[in-house]
């Protein structure tokens, strides 16, 4: 079959991969594709788009959420994280950072869903009289420098519903590169949230993360290549 | 032939149930597909792997459709479907997904991107899109056409795609 067919056929791609074409166009499309092997190339190049655009599709405004539901995540959130650091200390880190992180996202994604239908989650008087505020979301943690090294900076750690999310600003940073964040938590878990390499000036802004949640984090420590710690802060 | 198009459809059916949880909804979908196949299967030669590739041509044309229709509907908070555990950790690739998204159209052009959402997110026909942006339906069918390729070159751009 010769390309004739291209400047029209062909520019019906877009609408077979977008969706809204007629039934004639789309069988249209069908047949030339039997035999186009052409188009066919172009369609599979061209498929993961609509795959992505899909995913990433624009997140739906719902509408505020019923009242007492924030109160009763927040609850069941934090009766959630102290099991979870109870559990975490009975369990080996590496193991305990896996489970986190899956009972991390998976309460953040119920969390995300407003409870319509059922008899869905109904604000309940809580048996805590007097609940703590919500943390705030980002708290600041100053690093002190190691004995005999001019490293200085701050630590940003912020909540997320997967864990933590740390911004370092560091200056004085010296040793042998790569240089490694590690966040400790209960009971002397630790996981590694980054790693990076040397820079002419000795700053550096790196943003990294954690499975451990925010109230867990005990400290966080840089330290380079051989393991030496540079710089330790204390939350 | 029973065995290979029960393979096919086997196929298909992890193709779909990717896209689509509710395993009857995905069935109708594989049916779908298959029925739009085999109006012209014939035309195909018997070679198993191009059988199964222009399959899979098909049945992504008519996930995209079944999703647009989702998109279309009125939505109501009770038609969210459950959550579990096992595809939660997509939700949080969602969240990245959804800012690489929005970058990789804000490197369309206005025109482009208007059909993008008119018929992908919004779920309009290429004549419904047409009456909305006050343009010939070629000129819709067009521009959807090259603003698959434009987005397509901003996400290999982004690293996303190869
Ligand atoms: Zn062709």
């Amino acid at each position: 079959m010769s390309h004739a067919h291209d400047d029209d056929l062909r520019m019906l791609l877009g609408g077979y991969l977008l969706g809204g074409l007629d039934p004639a166009d789309t069988d249209r499309m069908d047949a030339h594709l039997s035999t186009c092997a052409d188009c066919r190339v172009e369609l599979e190049r061209l498929s993961p788009v609509p795959e992505l655009l899909r995913d990433g599709a624009p997140i739906e405004d719902v509408g505020p959420p019923a009242p007492g539901l924030v109160e009763d995540l927040l609850g069941r959130m934090r009766a959630e994280r102290a099991a979870r650091a109870a559990r975490q200390r009975r369990l080996t880190w590496a193991a305990a950072a896996a489970a986190v992180l899956v009972a991390a996202v998976a309460f953040g994604a119920g969390a995300l869903r407003p409870g319509g239908g059922g008899p869905g989650p109904v604000a309940q008087p809580s048996p805590v009289v007097s609940q703590p505020a919500p943390e705030p979301s980002g708290v600041v943690a100053r690093f002190a420098g190691a004995a005999g090294t001019r490293v200085a900076g701050v630590a940003t750690l912020s909540s997320r519903t997967w864990g933590v999310s740390i911004a370092l600003d560091m200056s004085g940073l010296e040793g042998e590169a790569p240089f490694v964040l590690r966040v400790s938590g209960p009971g002397g878990a630790t996981e590694q949230a980054c790693v990076w390499g040397s820079t002419p000036s000795g700053n550096a802004r790196v943003t990294g993360a954690s499975s451990l949640q925010l109230p867990a984090v005990d400290s966080v420590e840089v330290a380079d290549r051989t393991g030496r710690v540079l710089a330790t802060a204390t939350l | 032939m029973t065995a290979l198009y029960t393979e096919y459809y086997g196929m298909l059916l992890g193709f779909v149930l990717r896209y689509v949880r509710d395993r009857h909804r995905a069935e109708d979908l594989v049916q779908e597909t298959l029925l739009r196949a085999w109006r012209h299967i014939d035309h195909l030669d018997t070679d198993p792997a191009r059988v199964r590739s222009y399959l899979l041509t098909i049945a992504r044309n008519v996930v995209t459709n079944a999703w647009r229709a989702e998109q279309r509907r009125p939505k109501l908070v009770s038609d969210e479907p459950a959550v579990d555990a096992a595809s939660a950790p997509d939700s949080v690739d969602r969240l990245v997904e959804g800012w690489l998204v929005a970058e990789a159209l804000g490197r369309l052009s206005a025109e482009h991107r208007a059909v993008v959402r008119a018929v992908y997110y919004e779920g309009r026909s290429v004549a419904e899109a047409a009456r909305q942006l006050s343009v010939p339906e070629g000129t819709v069918k067009s521009r959807a056409y090259y603003a698959v390729r434009a987005l397509r070159t901003a996400f290999e751009e982004m690293g996303v795609l190869r």
